[in-house]
């Protein structure tokens, strides 16, 4: 692979006979050619007592006021890098991060000039499912920076750094997967109110009330009509999230 | 007619749903007994919360695939949703007979009747179903209707039907109704290909396929 398909987004054949989905690669040519899907993932954030909405002002790279589901469309430059920098995200060039989505996150956040020639066979090895939970980190690492940078506070420090690391490893209890009618194949990550208020202390929202909105589990009911992955998640928000702890 | 439905801040709200359960009408036969509201009040509330499930009758080929109804209409549906109607009331939908497990719902029995536009329906090969009593009795559903966990929220104006996806196995159908022919039945993906689809089938059809399990 040449420079330009690692800013492409990262597709998946469909084999439709064992419905499983691969990754697709230059070199790779499926027997049964079947329709692509591309991959996006989903960020939600709990907090007592419902979601956190983030202005447009937090985020700086989505056309509505205040978005409670932040996506992240997943490039196979995202794949490779997230899985070489694993939990070791180097965070050195964050001068560049509001260039997203002008530019891919990986063009972002790599420390060096990638070295193309080995990336191919990082995609050849890697199984896909570990390709995909290296992603969740690297985005969340990317988003909560990116927010940082934007409100215009200090950075977070090793606590934050630590809590991070730990939602990562534990993304297979809050993530949901579904299929959207777009061929595109989405991963639902949902943050632990816990996690949240850890990246996101009370104090830190109300010192800057025009980054953050929190939205009522209440009134979040109705905005998944527009948002119909809200639907899915609301359940699995209300029994992971608040059943014990309420 | 009269449907399942429950306050919208119970179901929402873990304390409140506890506080709801402890205060419950227990008889010897359930530990559990749902509220029925009249639907024609409660389908356009923000008040109440209905519950609905979405029947999907599955076989399995070299995967799982459901049978699709092609509707009068033209649009195409992956199951049929029913809403839950008392035991004893006349137009029924969906009657469940519960077992006595905790405080939760697990369906021992299912007693179903087609509701009216998906009676007319033909497969996706053009061929009629046979629902000439248009009521069914499923047996052994299992505990896929487990309250207070509901699948998706959805609703034509408000989002106000929590909805349970069943998916039951097409050889259940002891009448015999179903379609047995292959072509009739497709994968979550093959559907989600087809035009014309009924907008609570594709929210069910993208919510079934758990594509994580089958990432190489």
């Amino acid at each position: 692979m040449q420079m330009d398909p690692y800013c492409e987004l990262a597709r998946f054949y469909l084999y439709r006979r064992s419905r499983y989905f691969r990754l697709k690669l230059s070199d790779f040519n499926p027997e049964v050619p079947g329709p692509l899907y591309s991959l996006r993932i989903d960020f939600f954030f709990v907090i007592r007592p419902g979601l956190l909405a983030f202005s447009n002002q937090a985020l700086g790279f989505v056309d509505q006021p205040y978005s409670i589901r932040i996506s992240f469309p997943v490039t196979y430059g995202d794949l490779v890098f997230s899985c070489l920098t694993s939990n070791r995200i180097p965070f050195r060039r964050l001068s560049n991060l509001d260039e997203y989505p002008k530019k891919c996150a990986w063009e972002l956040l790599s420390e060096a000039e990638p070295d193309y020639t080995k990336y191919s066979s990082i995609l050849n090895k890697k199984p896909t499912t570990y390709l995909i939970k290296c992603a969740i980190s690297y985005f969340l690492y990317y988003l909560y920076f990116r927010i940082c940078s934007n409100v215009g506070c200090a950075h977070a420090g090793t606590d934050t750094l630590l809590a991070l690391k730990d939602i990562s490893d534990l993304f297979t209890c809050y993530a949901f997967p579904y299929l959207s009618s777009e061929r595109v194949l989405v991963l639902n990550f949902v943050l632990d109110p816990v996690y949240t208020t850890s990246l996101f202390p009370m104090d830190y929202l109300l010192a800057h009330p025009k980054y953050f909105l929190p939205v009522p589990f209440s009134e979040a009911i109705f905005l998944s009509k527009e948002h119909p992955e809200l639907g899915y998640c609301l359940s699995h928000i209300r029994e992971n999230f608040f059943y014990e702890r309420e | 007619m009269l449907v399942a439905a429950i306050h919208t801040d119970i179901l929402l709200s873990p304390r409140k749903w506890d506080h709801y359960l402890r205060h419950r009408l227990y008889t010897p036969e359930h530990n559990f007994v749902l509220e029925y509201c009249d639907h024609n009040l409660v389908e356009n509330s923000r008040e109440f919360i209905q519950f609905l499930l979405f029947l999907a009758f599955y076989r399995i080929d070299d995967c799982v695939k459901y049978c699709v109804f092609n509707l009068p209409d033209g649009r195409k549906s992956f199951g049929f949703p029913v809403h839950i109607t008392p035991p004893d009331q006349d137009d029924y939908e969906a009657i469940l007979d519960t077992s006595k497990t905790s405080s939760l719902f697990c369906i021992d029995k299912l007693k179903i009747k087609v509701p009216v536009p998906y009676r007319y329906a033909r497969s996706l090969s053009g061929r009629p179903f046979d629902f000439s009593l248009f009521e069914s009795d499923y047996q052994d559903i299992g505990s896929h209707f487990f309250l207070p966990t509901f699948d998706f929220l959805w609703g034509d104006r408000l989002n106000n039907h929590a909805v349970f996806v069943l998916p039951i196995d097409a050889a259940l159908d002891a009448r015999h109704s179903l379609s047995d022919a292959p072509e009739d039945y497709l994968s979550e993906h093959e559907f989600l290909e087809l035009p014309d689809r009924d907008e609570l089938s594709t929210r069910a059809a993208q919510w079934l396929c758990k594509w994580t399990r089958i990432v190489s």
